[in-house]
């Protein structure tokens, strides 16, 4: 558009200056108002989020600790299992060491089958006597019923096996204890052990 | 952009304001949504060139009302002027020095010219009314009021007169051939000394032959204008008013304007031949046989301009009322819509 003044028109303002002042204070005011506002909404959003994870991440660790403990639980039924496998064997090993112990010297054994209630001996003597008189007497006295049955090896020698049997009683007196417990041990696998000894 | 579609919606003023000498004139018109609501125009006598509180209270009241408001005024610096072509270089061939004006060329046929540092004195000079958007050259102002005489064909001379400058502009259709403008401000020290006279007698003052010495002077009254107006008694009419001393001091004030009044008309017929003579003889301007002349007068209602002026220049001369700020108020509306 052609002007044909001299001077161009100032900036035309709807406002007048006092009014462009308070308008402004209003403006920054409910600018500082809305930006406070912004914040704390963003600040609760963040703290709701962290509330959130640290929800989940509780929850995460109720069930590690759920887990810890039942693992906690099983560990400790292993470690009871692995000492009463552990006890046992002791037992077992001092049941076998006891029964060597009472071997005559001149007894050979060749096997050795241990139930829970039962304990088979297998070997040779030099005769049935020696059996009768050394090893019987032993047998007899730890278990309840003992069987033995000879048979005559080509060198002299007889063969024999022995069938010791135990009564398992629930109200066994504790003389019998010593000899019962390593029978309880055994119960529990079944365990068939096998054992030799040369002298 | 956001201005103009606001403004649909408030009030828009468009105020020409003028200060002429010792008057101020505002014209305000106000528009909502391209609807004219109201109009008017209103004059301040200044003291002292200072504006007067109701003056100031009035602008200030036009501001409060209205959320818009465009203020114009006319240029009446006399470092102005217009030339009748639109090129840079034909600023040296009018003896126009080019360096720090403002111009603008007006249809791309004629500028109009003045200084950079007038422009921005305008700001100065109507801060307290609120400042001025536009400043239009009294030339285009010219152009506008007599626009229809102009167009109806032949080289018409037009001029106006104001208490403060006298503007010439000759034009042919819409080209502008010659245009001059001159200061009629009375020097301080004049106007002392019709103070002064106008406590004697008027019509022995008026034949002062010291005063008639010193007006002859400024080159604007000679003997032969007194001779002139001397046979007509209406011509002036403070000369023929009974010389009683009572009815003198009575209308002594009336006398002052009254002389300045006719100093003033003296003054644009001496003026108007000096354009002419200058328009007929500069090679410069392509001369043209002037049929008509125009006189644009704020004050035509009580002058013997016309009469003063036909017998001065011996040619037909038609003087018209203007009312400059309400021309400016529908340039500033042309301007800003």
């Amino acid at each position: 558009m052609i002007s044909y003044s001299f001077k161009k028109a100032r900036p035309k303002s709807l406002f007048k200056k006092d009014t462009k002042f308070w308008l402004a204070f209003v403006g920054i005011s409910v600018g500082i108002l809305v930006g406070l506002q912004i914040a704390l909404v963003i600040k609760s959003k963040m703290i709701m989020d962290n509330i959130k994870t640290t929800r989940i991440e509780k929850d995460n660790l109720i069930k590690k600790t759920e887990m810890t403990i039942e693992e906690y639980e099983t560990l400790k039924e292993h470690v009871a299992y692995a000492a009463s496998i552990n006890n046992s064997d002791t037992v077992l090993r001092e049941s076998m060491k006891n029964l060597f112990e009472i071997v005559p010297d001149k007894i050979t054994l060749s096997k050795v089958e241990m139930t829970t209630t039962t304990l088979s001996i297998f070997g040779t003597t030099p005769s049935r006597d020696i059996f009768n008189l050394q090893f019987a007497p032993a047998l007899k006295s730890i278990f309840t019923k003992s069987e033995t049955s000879f048979v005559r090896g080509d060198s002299g020698n007889s063969r024999f096996i022995s069938i010791n049997y135990i009564e398992q009683k629930d109200d066994e007196s504790t003389a019998d204890t010593a000899v019962v417990e390593p029978k309880e041990a055994l119960s529990s696998k079944e365990r068939k052990s096998t054992g030799k000894k040369g002298h | 952009m956001t201005t103009r579609f606001f403004r649909k919606f408030f009030k828009t003023a468009f105020v020409g304001i003028i200060i002429d000498d010792d008057m101020c004139e505002v014209s305000v018109i106000i528009y909502k949504n391209k609807n004219r609501l109201s109009s008017e125009t209103k004059k301040f006598q200044l003291q002292d060139g200072v504006s007067p509180t109701s003056l100031l209270s009035y602008m200030e009241q036009i501001y409060e009302e209205n959320p818009y408001v465009y203020a114009s005024t006319m240029l009446t610096s006399i470092n102005q002027g217009a030339i009748p072509e639109c090129s840079k270089d034909a600023f040296g061939k009018f003896q126009v020095d080019s360096r720090n004006i403002k111009s603008i060329c007006i249809d791309g046929r004629w500028t109009v010219y003045t200084g950079k540092t007038d422009v921005e004195s305008i700001d100065k000079k109507y801060e307290k009314l609120g400042g001025i958007d536009f400043v239009f050259s009294p030339m285009l102002i010219l152009q506008r009021f007599f626009a229809k005489d102009i167009l109806e064909g032949g080289t018409v001379m037009t001029a106006l007169k104001s208490k403060s400058i006298i503007c010439v502009a000759i034009f042919n259709g819409n080209r502008l051939l010659y245009a001059s403008l001159m200061s009629v401000k009375t020097p301080e020290s004049e106007k002392a000394a019709i103070k002064v006279d106008s406590s004697e007698s008027a019509f022995e003052d008026f034949f002062d032959d010291d005063e008639v010495h010193e007006l002859g002077e400024d080159g604007m009254v000679d003997l032969d204008d007194l001779s002139i107006n001397l046979d007509d008694d209406s011509h002036m009419p403070v000369l023929s008013d009974n010389i009683e001393d009572e009815a003198l001091k009575e209308a002594t004030p009336t006398s002052r304007i009254s002389l300045e009044e006719a100093g003033n008309d003296l003054k644009l017929a001496d003026f108007i031949k000096e354009s002419i003579g200058e328009f007929y003889k500069n090679q410069a301007y392509e001369s043209s046989f002037i049929d008509k002349i125009f006189i644009a007068d704020p004050n035509s209602q009580d002058s013997d301009t016309k009469m003063i002026l036909e017998n001065e220049l011996m040619m037909s001369v038609e003087v018209r009322n203007i009312e400059i700020s309400s021309m400016l108020c529908s340039m500033t509306t042309d301007e800003v819509q």
